[in-house]
């Protein structure tokens, strides 16, 4: 899988739009010290992925100004991991899934949540 | 001079199976805004999938939708197969094929029973359901359970088909076939059905594909995307070809579905005839590793599952990309302009499973 640089994003995102190719969506892999984010499109029946590596203490960038449809998953991955993008519209600001009593960014890996090794990482 | 008014559509409302909330924005009696509000039935699948046992997760998988368990055991299970690169039987791959075609009879004939009571047209509805029942029937015969089947695992299935039983289901199949013709035509001609759905909740081809629709909702808008097209399993040696309509409204989303029930019962006649002797299922073993995509067109659309393998059993990354959580910004996309008397159906037509778009 191909890997973008975060500065080169929306170049590479305006090409596949360009292309007329459909959103399909973002998976967020928590990489304890970073985040992964897999972007995924269909470009005629085609699964065109390419990840990006994205802090966990700074904003990210939002597609939605260019796919309308990535505001969903965006602000799910807010929701869940706690990674924010700028300029997401709309913006649920954390709580698209989650109420306000709820946990905070439930899928972030904890350190021994798995049981004996398995998540020493 | 019209005044703003925000009119909570759901949690809870009759056309809703599960819960979501629009927040409508109307004036007058046109809505001219929608803001979705998640969240009522999130149960964070995902994150207990990276807790458990990877063969575990076959179950929980299951239970992601109750409507469409099975596709997403065999995509589970496929995506794990790829890790283990475990090759499966050619007849494991036919039944599997058999199962879910018949998930999709099921879930149309619901959804358009349902579809047919949010405009008031009850016998419609009881009849769709009574067809419905015999599918179920079918499932329960080949599978033992009428929804939850819990037959397809990691390397194959746990039941076969016996020959007595593969020439019932081709019978039955005909059967159901012959019933569901007999009471499809309102679906097309019904002057009270084409009155509140022609021409209500357009979805122009154009904004079906840069807004990401999926499924019948997609293919209603005249693109032909079908991820059976990638001829996963065994739908490249089935004759196979997606059902499109043009008018992008909320009746030719229903035609689609009558149409897809048609050309679901005549796939699993195909696979019935075809199916390979042999075993159904391979043994493995070996540890995960890599990571893998996959898509399987469910009966709302195109699904999409992610699997990242982990250091012992349990896997690292778990993520579903269901068909109805691609739908919803469609959905966004048709509501304004139209009357708040439409909204139900409008909502309706995209076959909104809200316990899958949450997980």
């Amino acid at each position: 899988m191909n890997e973008v640089q975060k500065d080169q994003l929306l170049d590479e995102v305006q090409n596949l739009w360009d292309n007329r190719s459909r959103f399909v969506t973002i998976t967020c892999v928590d990489l304890v010290d970073e985040f992964d984010l897999i972007y995924s499109f269909d470009h005629n029946m085609e699964l065109v992925n390419f990840r990006v590596k994205a802090d966990k203490d700074r904003p990210f960038i939002s597609i939605s100004g260019i796919y309308a449809a990535s505001f969903l998953v965006e602000n799910e991955i807010q929701d869940q991991f706690g990674l924010k993008f700028e300029n997401l519209e709309p913006d649920f600001k954390g709580f698209l899934l989650l109420s306000q009593d709820g946990p905070r960014t439930p899928m972030l890996r904890k350190v021994g949540e798995r049981g004996k090794q398995e998540d020493v990482v | 001079m019209s005044f703003r008014t925000i009119i909570p559509f759901g949690p809870q409302h009759p056309v809703f199976p599960e819960p979501i909330q629009l927040k409508l924005a109307v004036e007058d009696e046109k809505v001219v805004e929608a803001i979705p509000g998640l969240g009522y039935v999130h149960r964070g699948l995902e994150k207990g999938a990276e807790l458990n046992d990877y063969v575990k997760n076959i179950y929980l998988a299951e239970r992601v939708c109750g409507i469409c368990s099975f596709i997403h055991s065999w995509t589970y299970c496929s995506c794990i197969e790829t890790l283990l690169q475990v090759e499966v039987p050619p007849r494991a791959e036919f039944l599997r094929l058999v199962f879910s075609e018949l998930s999709r009879v099921h879930s149309h004939l619901l959804w358009l029973g349902l579809y047919a009571d949010a405009f008031g047209f009850e016998s419609l509805f009881m009849q769709c359901w009574r067809v419905r029942e015999r599918s179920l029937d079918m499932q329960e015969a080949g599978g033992g359970g009428r929804v939850i089947l819990s037959t397809c695992t990691i390397g194959g299935m746990r039941k076969d088909l016996d020959e007595d039983m593969r020439r019932a289901f081709i019978k039955e199949v005909a059967e159901i076939r012959r019933d569901f013709q007999q009471i499809m035509t309102p679906f097309f001609e019904d002057y009270s059905i084409k009155k509140r759905t022609v021409g209500i909740g357009v979805l122009t081809k154009e904004d079906a594909q840069s807004l990401g629709a999926v499924g019948p909702v997609l293919r209603a808008s005249g693109v032909a995307g079908d991820t059976r097209l990638l001829g996963y399993g065994p739908y490249r040696e089935v004759d196979f070809e997606p059902v499109v309509e043009a008018g992008g409204d909320c009746h030719s989303r229903g035609k689609v579905r009558v149409r897809e029930v048609l050309r679901a019962l005549d796939l699993i006649t195909q696979a019935l005839e075809r199916l390979p002797e042999g075993e159904i299922k391979t043994n493995f073993r070996g540890k995960l590793n890599g990571e893998v995509f996959q898509r399987m067109e469910q009966p709302r659309g195109e699904m999409l599952y992610y699997v990242k393998a982990g250091s012992n059993r349990s896997l690292d990354r778990f993520r579903i990309r269901t068909p109805t959580f691609a739908n919803i910004p469609p959905l966004l996309k048709m509501l304004p302009g139209c009357d708040l008397a439409d909204v139900p159906v409008i909502v309706l037509s995209i076959d909104p499973c809200i316990s899958c778009a949450e997980r």
